[in-house]
């Protein structure tokens, strides 16, 4: 019974809001948040809408465990059609906004149309508001957040906003919760914006008491959260952040450099964790200042910083908001290697204030750094020039020149509106698709898939174009966790994405961190849902809804119009050997893999669903 | 001491330390890094006992960008200029 049962649905265009009961025949395929979201938008949104149109939905959802005492339950994402991609997209955010939508009584907010003119949604348990946003737009994140806790009095109130890019139509643009956690790719900001919705404000004090079986939840959780609390990888997480890969990856020689061009970042420890911790000479005080952690999490992984007072970004600056010269969210991996190693920067403090301001205004900061550092490599080449940057002297590791290109994009001016196009478009119109490093027009995280194989696959089959957080082979092949595999071969790679792939859907399902996977398996997953919910979860049931939903979301796509030929790598990957370390000479075999990928899929070698799959997995 | 110009001369084996092995300092900025003079036979269970590491939680063991099994640490024998990384238990994403 952990779902509220209940769904907000909002018309826009009419201005008009309505209950609705959550779909259970859904929910027993599809658990919730990520499939049954999925689920929603695959039997109400034609294939045929355009993403920024106001035929396409956006869906705010949570799963059955969020809002519950299970450890990393404070998780919902934002299902749509990505207008970065033209594919599926969802994100999907912690903090403390998913968990404030389950207690104010709803499964899911879905947002449906267009409002004439800025609005935002207020949620206060049943009711729903939707109010003016003109006094709010064209500002930030941050500045709408101030603005909406001082209008509603209310300290407790939970927003999720976009800034200035997603109103723009930044094509990857995200959406912001607690100041600085975020639904943060594929452009579901950039959706929220073309709704003309500005935040979308909550406050729940009805709670989630709907548990099937108390007791035997307290005793579930209980047991889930020991195992996580205890285990060694997730206590690294604890005191080290995501951003502990940083030397990892350098060391094995799969960090990408300079648009790829490179794997191995000779300045990565600068941007490291480990440098993140040592006091500056300035005021004494080291990058991070503390941990911080999302609603009922036992991991703490996220990470508070402060940028040094003497930096030029900040220093004699009265025009950036408070937060820049105090606490805020620090660097994650993936935004410590978009915004430095990419772009050949190795300065620690310019790269937290370029993070800041991806915050600010709800910026994908690996779509925004890789863009950059696509510009960058088109500039050393010669075919990109001062004339079209507006001055900007756009060179490999040059920390004032990807600090201005970030505060354009953010501000939506100048050489920025050119950025805010994402890399594949930006490099189309100059003439070098090839530089821009993606698949299905979505940039590439932060593992080189030339010396990290199953990454590659995984890159080329994610459904929402490339992405680490899909199927994370990389802890296999370079961690060893849960067991080790080499991570220079093709044989068994398919397999081991597949299952790290369905895994992954099933913990996006259900209303809980992905990270909680490093120590918790389907096993204590399924103890927690069968306490809470009914419907007789079992390790074996979950196994197969996330196969499920990741059959429903490729179906879709190939619905949209995605085959085969768009489960591909860009040349650089596939075509130039790496330069230096364990995998030089080395490019991904993707046509190694592929087939053996789509036959153990069940799929054709067209890349579509053979009919028997779909009978087995129950998709029409 | 084994940055006195006299090591250029010696072989060396390069160890670095990570995450929580490693002591925050200034001169350690992203890691700490020590050379220890080669000598014959070394392995990488001998290195860390010269290294005085045995104590710590060497979770992960990288030599020259490859992973190293626990079983081999005994008897993988190590090379002049070899780069020996380490970690506690540490994962990201």
């Amino acid at each position: 019974m952990s779902w509220t049962k209940k769904v907000l649905r909002i018309n826009l265009t009419d201005r008009t809001s309505a209950s609705e009961p959550l779909n259970m025949e859904w929910a027993d395929l599809y658990l919730g948040q990520r499939g049954l979201a999925t689920k929603y938008l695959t039997e109400e949104v034609s294939p045929d809408t355009e993403a920024l149109s106001p035929a396409n939905t956006l869906y705010m959802v949570t799963g059955p465990l969020t809002g519950t005492m299970a450890s990393t339950g404070g998780r919902y994402s934002c299902v749509t059609i990505s207008p970065l991609t033209n594919a599926l997209a969802c994100s999907n955010s912690g903090g403390f906004f998913g968990n404030e939508m389950k207690c104010a009584g709803w499964d899911m907010v879905i947002l449906e149309g267009k409002a004439s003119s800025p609005v935002y949604i207020s949620i206060v348990d049943e009711k729903c508001e939707i109010l003016p946003a003109d006094e709010i737009w064209g500002k930030s994140v941050w500045e709408a957040d101030e603005w909406l806790h001082k209008k509603h009095q209310d300290p407790q109130l939970r927003i999720a906003a976009i800034g200035v890019p997603g109103e723009k139509g930044n094509l990857y643009s995200a959406i912001v919760n607690d100041l600085h956690r975020a639904a943060g790719r594929s452009g579901v900001g950039t959706v929220l914006g073309s709704k003309n919705v500005k935040a979308v404000t909550l406050r729940g004090t009805i709670g989630v008491g709907n548990i099937k079986d108390p007791k035997r939840f307290f005793e579930a959780t209980n047991k889930a959260k020991k195992i996580i609390a205890e285990n060694e990888l997730v206590g690294g997480l604890t005191a080290m952040g995501t951003n502990v890969m940083m030397n990892h990856m350098n060391e094995v020689g799969a960090l990408p450099a300079r648009n790829w061009q490179d794997s191995i970042f000779e300045n990565a420890p600068k941007l490291s964790s480990e440098a993140m911790a040592v006091p500056r000479k300035s005021d004494g005080k080291p990058n991070l200042t503390r941990n911080a952690g999302c609603f009922a999490c036992t991991i703490s992984c996220g990470r508070i910083s402060t940028i040094d007072p003497e930096h030029f970004s900040i220093k004699n600056r009265d025009d950036i908001h408070k937060h820049f010269k105090g606490n805020s969210g620090g660097n994650e991996y993936e935004a410590a290697w978009a915004l430095g190693c990419d772009t050949g920067v190795d300065d620690l403090d310019a790269v937290t204030y370029a993070n800041f301001v991806c915050n600010e205004q709800a910026m994908d900061p690996i779509s925004a750094g890789a863009t950059i550092a696509a510009a960058m490599e088109l500039f050393e080449l010669g075919i990109l020039t001062k004339e079209d940057t507006g001055g900007i002297e756009l060179t490999f590791g040059n920390a004032e020149a990807m600090v201005e290109c970030i505060e354009l994009i953010s501000k939506h001016e100048g050489f920025g509106i050119e950025l805010a196009q994402s890399s594949l478009r930006f490099c189309t119109k100059y003439g070098r698709p090839d530089l821009a490093i993606v698949v299905k027009g979505q940039e590439f995280p932060a593992y080189d898939a030339r010396a990290v194989k199953g990454m590659g696959l995984g890159y080329a089959t994610s459904n929402r174009g490339a992405c680490h957080v899909r199927g994370y082979t990389n802890g296999s092949e370079t961690a060893g966790v849960p067991f080790k595999t080499d991570p220079l071969a093709t044989e068994g790679k398919a397999e081991l994405l597949m299952a790290f792939q369905d895994v992954t859907s099933v913990f996006d399902s259900a209303g809980i961190c992905t990270f909680s996977s490093f120590a918790q398996g389907l096993e204590e997953v399924a103890e927690q849902l069968d306490a809470a919910c009914e419907g007789d979860w079992t390790a074996e049931k979950l196994g197969l809804v996330g196969e499920r939903v990741w059959n429903m979301e490729r179906d879709y796509n190939n619905r949209l119009g995605f085959t085969a030929a768009d489960d591909t790598l860009p040349p650089r990957l596939l075509e130039e050997p790496i330069k230096a370390g364990p995998a030089k000479g080395h490019v991904c075999e993707l046509d190694k893999m592929l087939p053996e990928y789509y036959d153990i899929r069940g799929w054709n070698q067209d890349g579509t669903l053979k009919a028997e799959t779909k009978t087995r997995l129950s998709l029409p | 001491m084994t940055s006195h110009p006299v090591y250029k001369l010696i072989a060396m084996i390069t160890v670095k330390l990570f995450a929580s092995l490693a002591k925050t300092a200034a001169e350690n900025i992203g890691g700490e890094i020590t050379q220890y003079p080669f000598e014959q036979g070394d392995t990488i269970d001998s290195i860390i006992a010269r290294a005085n590491l045995g104590h710590k939680n060497l979770h992960l063991v990288i030599l020259n960008g490859v992973y190293i099994n626990k079983e081999e640490r005994a008897t993988k024998p190590l090379c002049d200029e070899d780069v020996l990384a380490f970690w506690p238990p540490v994962v990201g994403g």
